[in-house]
């Protein structure tokens, strides 16, 4: 206890310096900024900006690189509300609830649900990690290739929920998901429906993905049906919904059980390596709408449709450090940089850490609170700024959306093909949604498609092709049961829908 | 569909396509392109691992998947009755706005093609102010002039606040042609 409190008193006297402080908040602005553009998750930020770690001391260097991640996380959901095209596959999620609840004229409150609850679901989580930290870190050596394998399937089994009216359009827009990403390399050396053609060789990025299937429709939509969304002043007036964009306390109250459910279901995710925050916004979304009493208002536009996926994928940066500093084990791409980071600076993460830097592990933590709160003023004074988007013109904000999808698909590689590969995929993903094939589990599909098949690949090759005992483990064992549940669960509750719908329009036929 | 929507002029260049009809075609499209990939995972690499169940195994898996879903939309379309299936469907119609469709495709298209021989600058401003001025056209008081000194105001802002996010703030090699270059 002594020892803590040691430890504690040292993180305060580090992180009372104002080099420090002014790192962490620039840390924080960047890191806003990358994740509101296509094609910035954190891996990339953060491997754009190693070299300006060279001249930063260990605790500047961790401390920018986590305010930099957690800022990412936030900042990619604000598009994702805005203009339906989120930074990363983490706010795939939030479109669904976010942007609805922008084109009602909501967009602030939509910003301001994501930031606070995103705040509070890092701070949680760092919280759970202060207490918990090294217990927590040896669960992530329980997940091998089968559990992960086993992991993916569950990832998959949320999907359902993403089905919409229909559950055989749904499971063929998953089908279609998983096949795109398929394309390219198998990972055991072979090519797969690459045709011969170098740009397929590396198989479909899953930037091209998410703007193809998320931005690109709502373009298309925007564009085509322009002289549709011609708005009178009256109506651009009263898209300002005012006093709406507040958050009421009753409205904060009954998101305090999202916020916590959430919360834990993101640091839980963040420990197990590999998983990542797009499984983590998935679950915490699926799950809000099974607790919920107005599962049929989910992608409407409502409060716990945002709070659920942003307050989990923050929360999990905190948990993707369990076994990134306790074990040594990078949970993410971005914990991987900062790993590398670690090292460069002499660091070696492990159990030992604890032992031979407890202050500078005190000092991540409490930093990352800091990083928190430093993100709620940041993102404060963003919001109103940003919020002016929802308020131009729908004819008016199709070409703008266009472009930037245009020449963000360009720009991820400086390279022509991912334009066109873009266009291509808009167009069908707009067909799609006008015959309603929902597109979402296709970009959920795509990012659970390759955890699946790479970790039952390997855990057959681990075992020699024998798939009783991959598939018995017990940790398997009751994730899979657990993926049937929630996938009968699903599709039940999605039938018992459409007929009590097809009572009521029964009811109102005269 | 909103009442924005129900207000909409554009009459013309319009194609009409019942729902059922084009969820049977889209499902019938994707069956031959699964039938085509299947042939294809034939052409993959054997396993060369012991254990590792092949290239094809998970394309095979998921191939069937979708299968199974396509041949049920499929007969679906084909034998629910009319009632049934309008029940199933948001809109009777399938409305597509082929010109305006094509006209994005082409756009873009030509984008692709030219950023690199033209540059980033004029392709960017051509494409912005393209999709811009029959847009503002469209709005009220609008007239031809304002709506392109307007669109060219736009597109030279849109490009240049692009290019000072990518190219000095992010060093990411644009194909420029005049202005300053971050990358060697």
């Amino acid at each position: 206890m002594e020892a803590l409190l040691g430890h504690l008193l040292g993180a305060f006297g580090a992180l009372a310096s104002p080099t420090l402080l002014l790192i962490m908040l620039a840390g924080v602005a960047i890191g806003i900024v990358l994740g509101a553009m296509p094609g910035f998750g954190s891996s990339q930020a953060l491997a754009l900006l190693f070299p300006l770690t060279f001249a930063m001391s260990v605790d500047q260097a961790v401390l920018f690189f986590l305010a930099v991640y957690s800022a990412v996380e936030y900042g990619s959901s604000i598009p994702a509300i805005l203009i339906r095209t989120p930074g990363t596959g983490a706010s795939a999620i939030t479109v669904l609830d976010g942007y609805a609840m922008a084109r009602k004229g909501l967009a602030r409150k939509a910003l301001r649900i994501s930031l606070y609850t995103g705040v509070i679901g890092g701070m949680i989580s760092t919280l759970i990690f202060i207490v918990a930290g090294t217990s927590l870190g040896h669960v992530a050596l329980m997940f091998g290739p089968g559990e992960l394998f086993a992991v993916g399937v569950f990832g998959l089994s949320i999907v359902a929920s993403f089905f919409g009216k229909d559950a055989a359009r749904g499971f063929l827009a998953a089908g279609i998901g998983l096949l795109l990403a398929t394309v390219g390399s198998s990972g055991f050396g072979g090519l797969r429906f690459d045709f011969n053609q170098g740009y397929l060789m590396d198989g479909i990025p899953l930037v091209i993905i998410i703007i193809a299937f998320l931005a690109g429709p709502e373009a298309f939509r925007l564009l085509v049906e322009h002289r549709r969304t011609v708005e009178t002043r009256e109506e651009a007036a009263a898209s300002d919904a005012g006093d709406l964009n507040r958050i009421t306390p009753q409205e904060a109250k009954a998101l305090i059980p999202t916020i916590l459910r959430s919360s834990l279901i993101g640091t839980a995710i963040g420990i197990i390596p590999g998983a990542g925050a797009s499984v983590a916004a998935m679950l915490a979304y699926s799950e809000e709408r099974r607790w919920s009493k107005r599962p049929e208002a989910f992608g409407t536009g409502i409060p716990e449709g945002i709070a659920a996926p942003e307050c989990s994928n923050n929360a999990v940066v905190a948990g993707t450090l369990v076994p990134s500093l306790t074990l040594g084990i990078p949970g993410s791409g971005g914990a991987a940089i900062l790993l590398g980071v670690l090292i460069s600076k002499g660091v070696v993460p492990g159990p030992l850490l604890f032992r031979d830097h407890g202050t500078f592990v005190m000092t991540v933590f409490v930093g990352l609170l800091a990083i928190n709160v430093m993100m709620l003023f940041v993102g404060l004074l963003c919001t109103r700024p940003f919020s002016l988007v929802a308020k131009v013109p729908m004819r008016l904000l199709g070409p703008f959306v266009l472009v930037l999808i245009v020449v963000g698909s360009y720009a991820y590689a400086n390279y022509t093909t991912h334009v066109i590969m873009v266009l291509v995929l808009s167009a069908i993903a707009y067909w799609f949604e006008r015959i309603s094939i929902p597109v979402v589990p296709i970009v959920l599909a795509f990012i659970m498609g390759p955890i699946i098949e790479e970790n039952l690949s390997r855990a057959l090759t681990i075992t020699g092709g024998d798939l009783w005992t991959v598939l018995s483990r017990p940790i398997t064992v009751v994730v899979l049961l657990l993926a049937l549940a929630t996938a009968v669960y699903s599709i039940t509750s999605m039938m018992r829908a459409a007929v009590l719908a097809e009572k009521g329009r029964a009811k109102d036929k005269p | 569909m909103s009442d924005r929507t129900k207000r909409g002029a554009s009459g013309a260049f319009e194609i009409k396509v019942p729902t059922r009809a084009a969820l049977l075609s889209t499902a019938g499209v994707i069956l031959l392109g699964l039938s085509f990939l299947s042939v294809e995972t034939y052409n993959m690499m054997p396993p060369i691992l012991p254990g590792y169940p092949g290239d094809a195994f998970f394309p095979r898996l998921v191939l069937g998947f979708c299968v199974i879903w396509a041949v049920i939309i499929l007969a679906r379309s084909i034998f629910l009755s009319q009632a049934a299936a309008a029940a199933r469907y948001e809109a009777p119609y399938v409305v597509l706005h082929w010109l305006e469709f094509a006209s994005v495709i082409v756009l873009v298209l030509l984008y692709a093609l030219l950023v690199e021989p033209v540059g980033f600058e004029i392709t960017t401003v051509v494409l912005m102010m393209a999709l811009l001025v029959p847009r503002l056209l469209a709005g009220p008081r609008a007239t031809p002039a304002r709506a392109a000194l307007l669109a060219l105001a736009l597109s030279l802002a849109t490009m240049l606040i692009l290019y000072a996010g990518l190219g000095p703030g992010l060093k990411i090699g644009l194909p420029l042609k005049f202005l300053p270059t971050y990358i060697q």
